[in-house]
């Protein structure tokens, strides 16, 4: 279950991520014009730039999924874990 | 809370570390999910246009199949002696001849086909030739 929400979190976000995707076309504009890049290449920069975009959007999903594990599991109570205060470093 | 996210929680080095390959798979399939999804048209904007004759206002799609600059303009282009060009081309072949101030050129529609834009100088005056 806890994977299930990581996973879907992080599968969620980064399809948001590629339908809300700002600045992304004019970053790939700005780096093939700037390298004077024209054909296929101009293809891989974008793929590259949609990929990181998904990346990024992937993380913050699984984060918040595991975020919100760790809260409830927090709120449920520590299973005999010690705070990270009373442990010693 | 917020402390403990990066002491013990989602956060810490070693929590990133072990969900990045899971991540990475995800993302990947995103993408090339994305890449179909505007292949089939599926994010199309639409668009009202007027009809500058009869004032009746038609929906279009606006599809973008290709970031910019995918399709390669020749800038520069080199070119052969009709000798030369009989060796690769069939006397059949479709071409675009541009003739200015008695220099005459030929541009395959072949190659056109794929570069769709050459910028060229012919006569001494610049001329874009396009298919």
């Amino acid at each position: 279950m806890n994977t299930l929400l990581r996973i879907g979190g992080a599968v969620v976000a980064g399809g948001l991520s590629l339908y809300w995707h700002p600045g992304l076309d004019t970053a790939q504009n700005s780096i093939t014009s700037l390298r004077g890049m024209a054909g296929p290449g101009v293809t891989f920069v974008w793929l590259f730039l949609s990929f990181v975009w998904a990346l990024v959007g992937a993380m913050v999903g699984h984060t918040a999924g595991a975020s919100v594990i760790f809260y409830v599991e927090a709120r449920r109570g520590d299973r005999g874990r010690p705070h990270f205060s009373e442990v010693e470093s | 809370m917020i402390q403990e996210l990066f002491v013990r929680g989602p956060l810490t080095p070693s929590a990133i570390r072990r969900s990045l390959p899971v991540l990475l798979m995800i993302a990947g399939v995103l993408t090339i999910g994305y890449m179909v999804f505007r292949q089939l048209g599926y994010d199309a904007r639409t668009i009202h246009v007027v009809d500058a004759i009869t004032g009746e206002t038609r929906a279009r799609s606006i599809v973008t199949v290709l970031p910019r600059d995918a399709i390669s303009a020749v800038t520069r282009p080199r070119f052969l002696t009709p000798e030369e060009a009989e060796r690769w081309m069939s006397p059949s072949e479709r071409v675009i001849g541009v003739e200015i101030g008695g220099e005459a050129k030929a541009y395959p529609i072949n190659l056109l086909s794929r570069h769709e834009i050459v910028d060229d100088v012919v006569g001494g005056k610049p001329v874009a030739v396009t298919w």
